[in-house]
């Protein structure tokens, strides 16, 4: 028999004695090696315990909610997470005569489940082997359908998306569906505003949830929303819309579509009714109109930066033929200054100075001022401009433009293109994100030009067809537009408007623009003047900025001297 | 190797062995109130959570605004305007001290 010591002694020359002793120290020396090895891995631990340890669970912490918050520019939650369930069958394990019993006690429970019995009987008895039955309840729901002892009927748990100030800014939060689904978990997709546009941002949890923090004030967008509702029911009109804008930074501190709907339900608003306002069309961003007059004061402000006129140059408002067609104003046709043809809504005034600086810089310009492409906001639902090509752009359309028809924009477009022209000329895109600071874009007019068209805007309210928006402490400037509507064949509706009112405040260094534009308003029995926006949408927007001023904390000009003085104290 | 060598290497041996024996009672021990520790905080997450939605829906604008309706007759709350705004000469101790400094 062979045996190592015989193997040793054979091919080593060694005695049993020594052989013992190599046994020994071989032993010894795997010991040794075992004690070492386990001393290096216990003072491993010792200097770093955290480290490819199984105690490192930090990326299960927040397993239920993966989605991160909305939250509003004061830090108020718009958008979060909630647990919930949902209800799943497998039918092959049903017992048929069960489902009536199943289906009863599906009805009994508080707050009740809606669900269509017939359909779901139809589905239990099928030969599926899974069906939905519903796929939101609540845990104290779920707790109900447990106690249900029925073979085959599940609950799963899963994450839902939620929306606490209802329709609040409904348009901007847009909403979420279902993506991919398993019974123990759903993933969540934006389908609509910041939430599809930074679907991807938000469900990115690689190193814990990322919270979005809006430009939105969510108390100025609920005044906003009241005071546009009020407008609408005061004034008859089909719908309204309205957009704040900090016109130093481009931040949209509010925007308000209405009709609106709920982000919490926004399946259910989903509608094939053309003859009604859609509530998930956003009149702010989507919307192209003509905006009418309210273009007059791009074409001072050209006129002004071309240093062709003043403020108070004298200009015709004598009707004037333009490749044929003659333009002419419905009264006063005589000369005035510039300021007083802007504050009276002069077309041939607008005209004039507009052929003055020609067709190419007229579209420059209004380039510059962003009105030929998307506004950029952060919305899948924005609309581009439709602009006349630089073929179209004769001086007849240079004509149409200057007072605002021939080219429609988005009630956002106008409301940068007047930040522009009032935060001292320069560029600003508008955005939803909150601003760290100001960065100013490329000049588009000057410092000079600016001041001057706050001044002109000024005396619209002060003299001018927006007399109705002069409220005590706040000096507020703007221009009033009338856009008669579109028929089904192109023809334009004398009977059917939309009115706006653009306008800035407060003072000669305005921080804010906004824009409220209502469909079909009159203010009494539908004459031509109470269609005008000089009597809906002017003393509307009066109301709204003395209601908005105090929350944005904007000082009244009469107080101003005592506040500064207050605060240096 | 001598005797004494090997019973210092047999202690040192069974001391290693109790050593990562109770080294290992702890970990499992740790590791049982960390997975405890990690349930409580997912479900006071989840509370705060559903708290902190309670709280926005229930001081939400639009509510505060429907109970101040509400409770119109009783509190006489109006929205705040630009009127609302004072001038520092209405301020009381203003008054007194314009007359201290007068007199």
């Amino acid at each position: 028999m062979v045996s190592w010591t015989g193997i040793r002694k054979k091919y080593f020359g060694m005695d049993p004695v020594s052989t013992r002793s190599f046994r020994l120290k071989f032993l010894v020396f795997f010991i040794l090696l075992a004690f070492v090895a386990v001393g290096i891995r216990m003072a491993y631990f010792a200097i770093d315990p955290g480290q490819n340890s199984t105690l490192n669970r930090t990326d299960n912490l927040n397993k239920v909610f993966n989605r991160g918050d909305i939250l509003d520019r004061n830090g108020v939650l718009l958008a979060s997470n909630l647990p919930a369930y949902s209800i799943y069958a497998h039918p092959k394990e049903i017992e048929k005569d069960k489902i009536d019993d199943f289906l009863d006690a599906l009805e009994a429970i508080e707050p009740p489940i809606r669900f269509d019995r017939d359909r779901e009987k139809q589905r239990l008895l099928s030969d599926k082997n899974f069906v939905w039955i519903h796929k939101r309840i609540s845990p104290d729901q779920s707790q109900q359908v447990n106690k249900i002892t029925i073979k085959g009927i599940y609950t799963g748990e899963r994450e839902v998306r939620v929306y606490p100030n209802g329709r609040l800014a409904a348009h901007v939060l847009g909403g979420t569906t279902f993506g991919e689904e398993h019974v123990n978990k759903a993933e969540i997709v934006g389908v609509a505003g910041v939430e599809k546009y930074f679907n991807d941002l938000l469900n990115n949890n690689d190193s814990g949830r990322t919270n979005l923090e809006l430009s939105i004030d969510i108390r100025v967008q609920q005044i906003l929303t009241e005071m546009l509702d009020l407008g609408i029911k005061r004034f008859g009109a089909k719908g309204g819309s309205a957009v704040l804008m900090n016109v130093h930074t481009g931040e949209i501190i509010s925007l308000v579509s209405l009709p609106d709907f709920d982000p919490n339900r926004r399946a259910e608003f989903i509608t094939t009714d053309t003859k009604n306002h859609n509530p998930l069309f956003n009149m702010v961003t989507q919307g192209i109109y003509e905006l009418g007059s309210t273009f007059k004061i791009f074409s001072a402000a050209m006129a002004l930066d071309k240093n062709y006129y003043k403020r108070d140059s004298i200009i015709s408002t004598l009707p004037i033929q333009v490749r044929g067609k003659e333009f002419k104003d419905y009264r006063n046709h005589t000369e005035m200054t510039v300021m007083e043809a802007v504050a009276r809504s002069k077309n041939t005034a607008a005209i004039r100075m507009a052929l003055d600086v020609g067709t190419e810089a007229q579209r420059k310009f209004l380039m510059d001022l962003g009105f030929g492409t998307k506004s950029g906001i952060q919305l899948q639902e924005s609309s581009s401009p439709l602009v006349p090509s630089q073929k179209q752009w004769t001086n007849l359309t240079l004509a149409t433009v200057s007072f605002g028809h021939g080219m429609s924009i988005t009630p956002l477009h106008l409301a940068s293109a007047y930040a522009i022209l009032v935060n001292g000329g320069y560029k600003v895109y508008p955005t939803l994100l909150r601003a760290n600071g100001i960065e100013e874009g490329e000049r588009v007019i000057s410092p000079k030009t600016s001041r001057d068209v706050v001044s002109l805007l000024l005396n619209v309210v002060e003299n001018g067809t927006a007399r109705d928006t002069r409220i005590k402490g706040y000096l507020v400037g703007g221009k009033t537009g009338t856009s008669e509507k579109v028929g089904p064949s192109g023809e334009y509706l004398e009977d059917k408007n939309f009115v706006i009112f653009a306008s800035v405040f407060s003072g000669k260094e305005p921080n804010y623009s906004l824009v409220i534009m209502l469909d079909e308003a009159s203010a009494g029995d539908g004459s031509d003047y109470e269609r005008q926006a000089g009597s809906t949408v002017v003393p509307l927007t009066g109301e709204i900025i003395a209601r908005l001023g105090p929350v944005l904390g904007v000082i009244p000009e009469n107080q101003l001297p005592e506040a500064i003085t207050l605060a240096s104290k | 190797m001598s005797w004494p060598a090997f019973f210092i290497w047999l202690c040192l041996t069974l001391l290693l062995g109790f050593g990562t024996n109770i080294v290992n009672q702890q970990t499992n021990e740790v590791r049982r109130e960390v997975e405890r520790l990690t349930e409580v905080k997912e479900l006071n997450s989840e509370k705060l959570q559903i708290l902190e939605v309670q709280w926005v829906h229930l001081t939400n604008p639009e509510f505060i605004r429907e109970l101040t309706e509400e409770n119109f007759d009783r509190l006489w709350m109006v929205p705040g305007t630009n009127l609302d705004y004072g001038s520092i000469e209405d301020l009381p101790y203003y008054k007194e001290s314009q007359k201290d400094e007068n007199q």
